[in-house]
């Protein structure tokens, strides 16, 4: 080779080299035989901070991403890839939003003071505040009783009323604070991750009885997703980091698989019968439930560092997309990310 | 345009190994669990030049540290991802101090000599001490309420003494005889302070407060300690050295050499953890080594992660669910300054 094509040889390897770190740092390549294609990205250009959980409103497609680093619940339409608002006013480290399809309202939990600030979904206006006593947290709509759960402090459920934005007596007190819970649709029961303690608690609804769980391979245990037909609860624990599938008929663990670190996040695809952990670490875990006993880890998709809250919503007009919340990096501000999910 | 810069100087080593490692940690497939995963990047907006050394505020969560080349202290919030606030107008800050009994932080400034207080909750400055030459590290004895501060150069080199309720400075400081402190440790079961003393012939002092005596540890020709850590449990002292890199452990009670492992190059930070048994050696040549400790006497590597070039000083703490190590990546060509957070695995 002569030096001539040498040098020439390096430029190019140079070149590509330089393309590729700034590549990754736009947005991974997608695969388009993936299990999520990324297919939009919407800026935030000036949210700084730590995203916590999101709200999709399945009808609109308009999607309320909670910012506890920025006292902010950012309002997004997802179709037009735009922001179009951000509620500032009256919150104090907001952690989730629930939307109320029915009163078209959302309710923002507040670790700051320990409220739920009820607001109207078009004009943002502030409608109730409804009490906790500290850390409302997770917050879970039961549209058949018109009641939302609330997770906060030391910990329990509480419930409030979402006609009149009444509490209701009753709170399920589990010793703990509860990190994610779901409701069974067709069961009376409450399933609700205890990290500190690493178990799980389940309650009933009807005979407000509470059984623990004790998780004795891997704890820790912040998000969770039920697949209530197939009877089967799952489970990210981070320490270590694993994937966890529970029988909710006996509390056995069936199913372990090597997890995503510093999760918060993780959703059931009932359609394509998949579970989606983002990990903080900068990928999107996917499983692959092939039947109720057998799971196995099928992608792990390059997201961003630090992004670790997302939603899946099921079909939001015609796709069913998994959104990703990408926090303000030092030279790029903050984006939700749309990923499609295929077969 | 992140990894660019350590990119850059990468090729301009000529080191096609080196430029794979900063592109591994992009990689998707994990083998082995790594010790650390990187899952958090806090941007600093506006934090030009080197970063100094870190205290936390445990209550508030929130780091703070020395923005050296920014005079600047700057406080995160761990669990909001973000910069708080920036205390300006300092002069090259390198140690700082939470003081949570009082809410003070406590800021050594290279240029001026001058240590400032200031108020954690308003951030309003309350107290200045003069230290005379280039006061340094800054560390806490909560029994006995007293700061000490690494300070002086050659023949004045010295550890000073504050009172931390008063925060008047105490008479009684111990002469090292010469050469500027850099990291020190305290014991907290007795009655010993470890010096590392670079510029006293690269080697490390234990200083004894009761008998004011000081013992001088060579280091087996290794120079440039900087670092240091300390497991007090197995008497055990963890020294950094640059020339060649070096992690060196120490007998606290005879200054004896137990073991001496390769780490990271150009480090200024290393934490021990006494739960988990290892050590984190934070190095400016982009790497972060960690080492397990099988017993006091022996020691292995158990990796090395790729941070970014010129992050060499960070701090270790656990948060309420799993332990962190955060390392300050400083601003580098046309990339700003970032917080990064490294997720430990069991």
């Amino acid at each position: 080779m002569t030096t001539r094509k040498l040098g020439a040889a390096c430029l190019a390897v140079l070149v590509a080299l330089i393309v590729r770190a700034g590549a990754q740092e736009q947005a991974p390549s997608n695969d388009e035989f993936a299990p999520l294609v990324l297919v939009r990205i919407i800026p935030m250009p000036d949210v700084q901070g730590r995203f916590d959980h999101m709200a999709v409103d399945n009808k609109t497609g308009r999607l309320y991403a909670a910012n506890y680093g920025n006292d902010s619940v950012e309002v997004l339409e997802v179709q037009r890839g735009k922001r179009v608002h951000s509620i500032q006013l009256e919150l104090s480290k907001p952690q989730m939003v629930a939307y109320i399809p029915e009163s078209n309202r959302i309710v923002v939990s507040n670790e700051g003071d320990g409220s739920c600030k009820i607001f109207d979904a078009d004009t943002y206006k502030l409608i109730d505040t409804v009490k906790f006593s500290e850390d409302a947290d997770q917050l879970r709509y039961d549209p058949v009783t018109k009641r939302v759960y609330v997770g906060y402090g030391d910990g329990a459920i509480g419930m409030f009323d979402a006609t009149t934005n009444k509490r209701i007596a009753g709170d399920f007190e589990l010793g703990a604070h509860p990190e994610s819970f779901q409701l069974e649709e067709k069961g009376s029961r409450i399933f609700v991750n205890l990290a500190s303690v690493s178990q799980i608690a389940v309650i009933d609804r009807n005979t407000h009885k509470i059984e623990k769980w004790k998780l004795e391979e891997a704890g820790t245990n912040f998000p969770m997703a039920l697949d209530e037909e197939h009877h089967r609860l799952f489970v990210a624990a981070r320490r270590p980091a694993r994937l966890l599938v529970l029988n909710t008929d006996s509390g056995k663990v069936i199913a372990s698989l090597p997890g995503a670190a510093d999760t918060d996040d993780m959703a059931y695809d009932a359609t394509r019968r998949r579970i989606y952990v983002p990990s903080g670490e900068g990928f999107i875990f996917v499983y692959q439930q092939i039947d109720a006993d057998r799971y196995q880890r099928i992608d792990k998709i390059p997201s961003a560092i630090g992004a670790r809250t997302s939603a899946y919503y099921g079909q939001v007009g015609k796709h069913n997309s998994l959104y990703l919340a990408i926090p303000g990096r030092s030279n790029r501000g903050a984006e939700l990310w749309v990923y499609e999910t295929r077969d | 345009m992140k990894r660019f810069g350590i990119f850059c100087v990468a090729v301009l080593l000529g080191g096609t190994a080196f430029s794979n490692l900063s592109f591994s940690q992009r990689t998707p497939v994990s083998k082995a669990s790594p010790p650390l995963r990187l899952i958090q990047e806090i941007p600093l907006p506006g934090v030009q030049g080197r970063i100094d050394h870190f205290s936390v505020d445990a209550e508030r969560e929130r780091l703070i540290f020395s923005a050296l080349g920014n005079n600047t202290v700057e406080i995160v919030s761990l669990f909001a991802g973000k910069v708080v606030h920036s205390i300006p107008g300092l002069d090259g800050p390198q140690g700082v101090l939470y003081v949570p009994e009082n809410d003070r932080i406590v800021v050594a400034n290279s240029g001026d000599g001058k240590v400032k207080v200031f108020n954690g909750t308003s951030f309003d400055l309350v107290k200045t001490l003069d230290f005379g030459k280039d006061p340094d590290n800054v560390r806490y004895d909560p029994l006995a309420k007293k700061i000490y501060v690494g300070y002086g150069e050659d023949e004045t080199g010295a550890i000073g003494i504050i009172d931390a309720t008063t925060y008047e400075r105490l008479s009684g400081d111990y002469n090292l005889g010469g050469g500027h402190p850099e990291s020190f440790q305290l014991e907290t079961s007795g009655p010993k302070i470890f010096v590392n003393d670079p510029d006293g012939g690269n080697v490390t002092l234990a200083i004894d407060r009761k008998t004011r005596t000081i013992s001088k540890w060579q280091l087996n020709g290794n120079r440039f300690n900087f670092p240091m850590a300390l497991d007090e449990r197995d008497h055990r002292l963890f020294v950094g050295t640059r020339r060649p890199s070096k992690l060196i452990a120490l007998s606290t009670e005879t200054g004896n050499i137990v073991a001496t492992l390769t780490c990271a190059g150009d480090t200024d930070d290393m934490y021990y953890d006494p739960h988990s048994r290892r050590v984190y050696v934070i190095g400016g040549e982009g790497m972060i080594s960690i080492f397990n400790q099988k017993d006091a006497d022996h020691y292995e590597m158990r990796g090395t992660i790729p941070s970014s070039i010129g992050a060499r000083t960070g701090f270790y703490f656990p948060t309420h669910d799993t332990d962190r190590l955060y390392v300050a990546v400083p601003s580098h060509a046309g990339q700003s300054a970032e917080l990064w957070v490294y997720e430990v695995q069991d």
